[in-house]
């Protein structure tokens, strides 16, 4: 099931990230407890892919300061949430097709 | 852990500010969960390296065909705007215009040729998040080429210009060289993307394809060398009214063809 949901952490992250912005720990967490502990995966391997979807233009990302810390907080933007839109619908059509299938 | 991901984030080549991020933000990770489990250092740092040589190599194959279609306008225009084509031996020395002659004609289409296929196996493989090793050094490959063949375009511009400065308009001259400068520029921009990003270690396994794999059916070397060389034929003896002239540039096509399928078939990845 884990390694299902891995194939699927792009859109995943997009939508952890679709009303509030976060730092990556934060991502992190919201996506064990989203996925019920499910979703177990090695907790660096999430920030390759936020500095991909950064890359690809569906994240930007900013410095603040949080105890003296330096913190990177990650935020969609508008092709973000119309990748994400777009990702949900094809989910959803994919999901509904299989149910319909499967005893 | 931290010091452990610095060492193999410089073993992989990444460096400067995109090593200091991603430490930073390692950092705070560990800070808010000392227990976190992040991954073996090793494989963290290949998959950023991976992933960013990839984007890397696609985005400068992009800037690249932007740049080699700049120097091709930048070039064209004293080409087109050459009010009458000196004699070949009307120059300082039949060699320079030789030089220049085989510069111009064939540089351009070896950087028409590498930049193309840099830019089709970029866009075929625009949706990899990484690359295998092979392909990003196939694109690195043609990249490399295409820009040294634009350079020498543009070189064999200029020294066109140089040769025949008594027998063209001076103000052709100076057209055509400063067309040639304004030319290297944006060549130079793509060549220190090309150097930047040519520094990332990658170490994901795969294979990678020939020209089939970029053309399909038709990615055939002879085949397409076949079709430029019958094109040469048939363009040429129409627009010049004269099959042997035809021949002549066609017979010189096919030199040329050869020579440079001998010359960059590994470099350009045209055989499987």
């Amino acid at each position: 099931m884990s390694e299902t949901l891995k194939g699927h952490l792009d859109p995943l992250i997009l939508a952890v990230l679709a009303n509030d912005p976060l730092h990556g720990y934060a991502v992190i967490e919201e996506l064990k407890a989203r996925s019920g502990g499910e979703l177990d995966l090695p907790e660096g391997t999430v920030y390759p892919a936020l500095h991909r979807l950064e890359r690809r233009g569906l994240l930007r990302s900013a410095w603040t300061k949080a105890d003296g810390r330096r913190r990177r907080i990650y935020r969609l933007t508008a092709n973000g949430r119309r990748e994400l839109d777009s990702r949900t619908r094809e989910w959803r059509t994919f999901a509904r097709v299989v149910d319909a299938v499967l005893p | 852990m931290i010091d452990e991901l610095g060492r193999e984030l410089s073993a992989v080549g990444i460096r400067g500010r995109q090593r200091e991020r991603i430490l930073a933000e390692f950092a705070d990770h560990l800070a808010c969960d000392p227990d976190a489990d992040l991954g073996d250092p090793h494989t963290l740092a290949a998959q950023f390296a991976d992933e960013l040589a990839s984007d890397g190599a696609r985005r400068t194959a992009l800037w690249t065909f932007g740049a080699l279609s700049f120097v091709a306008v930048a070039l064209g225009v004293p080409q087109v705007s050459l009010p009458t084509i000196p004699d070949i031996g009307g120059g300082r020395s039949i060699v320079l215009t030789g030089v220049a002659a085989l510069a111009l004609v064939v540089g351009a289409q070896v950087a028409f040729a590498a930049g193309s296929l840099a830019l089709l196996r970029a866009l075929r493989l625009r949706h990899l998040p990484a690359l295998p090793a092979q392909e990003v050094a196939i694109l690195r490959r043609r990249v490399t080429v295409a820009l040294a063949a634009g350079a020498a375009t543009a070189a064999g511009s200029s020294l066109y210009a140089v040769n025949f400065w008594n027998v063209v308009p001076s103000w052709w001259a100076t057209l055509a060289l400063a067309a040639a400068g304004v030319a290297t520029l944006p060549l130079g921009v793509a060549a220190v993307a090309q150097a930047r990003t040519s520094s990332l270690h990658v170490s994901r396994d795969g294979a990678a394809g020939g020209l089939r794999a970029d053309l399909g059916i038709i990615g055939r070397p002879w085949l397409i060398g076949g079709a430029a060389i019958v094109a040469m034929l048939v363009g040429t003896a129409v627009a010049e009214g004269s099959l042997l002239e035809g021949a002549l540039r066609a017979g010189f096509e096919a030199v040329a063809f050869v020579a440079c399928f001998a010359a960059f078939r590994r470099n350009l990845a045209l055989t499987d």
